[in-house]
């Protein structure tokens, strides 16, 4: 199949296979910077968390005005 | 609700991209003269449109910020480039990926691209400006004006490649460049999952934001004691 392929395109073996490897590595990156994002996302989300948490300890302890 | 809402979205884009996927890989044919590496246009491509789309909202939304004074446009705005910014990220890195094989060079100073790296290096000014003001109103007012101007660059990258002669493929969208049925729908088949996927992490990071909003009233409240 892949030998017919590579016939098909006119591309040799090792050219075919280095456009392989090159379209795992594009899909790879593309979801890659998207998880990236996803992690700064959760990262941020458990700061926030704690900061708000923080914060509302801050204004219990002080209590009523 | 939000919650629940995210999580059908982030289904439903999975199977979508899933069921995608396997067609990309295993049923289309390879394209004639570039092989296989061709496929990459069906990620390029829509994570292209998605930035587009999300920094086209974040300038409506700084209008509206300008006009209503609502944070909430100003949360979304952020919300939105930043997701963009990622987006954005995903294709000048995909593209560099094909260039390789393509044009055997990483990268050139062409229109297209040069205009795309402009765009996103004024968009991830946005995002540091918005972290170098810290009194809530002036960072609104001055981040939303620069969305507004960096928008000015979408237009110029989007019709870069018909003003100038670059070294970018012709559209295929919108003329010049050819790309048969087959191809044609996969492309907008996959944009839908990724639409999806911009709009859940667009939710999560407006979260964030009201979630910002919180403990800037905390920390008001705190400082008032």
């Amino acid at each position: 199949m892949i030998a017919m392929l590579v016939q098909t395109a006119g591309f040799t073996p090792e050219q075919y296979k280095n456009n392989f490897v090159f379209l795992f590595y594009g899909l790879l990156t593309a979801w890659l910077v998207l998880l990236a994002f996803v992690v700064l996302l959760a990262a941020r989300e458990r700061k926030l968390k704690s900061e708000i948490e923080r914060l509302r300890l801050m204004l219990e302890d002080r209590g009523p005005r | 609700m939000r919650d629940k809402t995210i999580m059908v979205l982030s289904l439903l884009a999975a199977v979508m991209f899933a069921g995608n996927l396997a067609i990309i890989l295993l049923v289309l044919p390879d394209e004639v003269s570039q092989g296989p590496i061709f496929r990459i246009i069906f990620f390029h491509v829509p994570v292209a449109w998605t930035a587009f789309v999300l920094f086209f909202a974040a300038m409506i939304s700084s209008i509206l910020f300008l006009v209503r004074k609502d944070f909430k446009y100003d949360s979304f705005a952020a919300a939105a480039t930043e997701v963009g910014l990622a987006f954005g990220a995903a294709n000048l890195l995909t593209g560099m990926i094909w260039g390789r094989i393509i044009w055997g060079i990483w990268w050139t100073w062409d229109a297209r691209l040069t205009s795309m790296l402009v765009g996103w290096i004024i968009y991830a000014g946005y995002v540091m400006l918005r972290r170098a003001i810290e009194e809530p109103t002036e960072r609104a007012r001055m981040s939303a004006v620069v969305s507004i101007l960096a928008f000015a660059d979408v237009p110029i990258i989007f019709w870069s490649i018909k003003w100038w002669r670059t070294q970018h493929p012709q559209p295929v969208v919108y003329g010049g460049g050819f790309l048969s049925p087959g191809y044609w729908y996969m492309l907008f088949l996959n944009w839908i999952p990724i639409l999806l996927l911009g709009v859940v992490l667009l939710l999560l990071r407006m979260r964030q934001e009201q979630t910002g909003r919180e403990i800037d009233a905390l920390r008001r409240e705190v400082h008032a004691f």
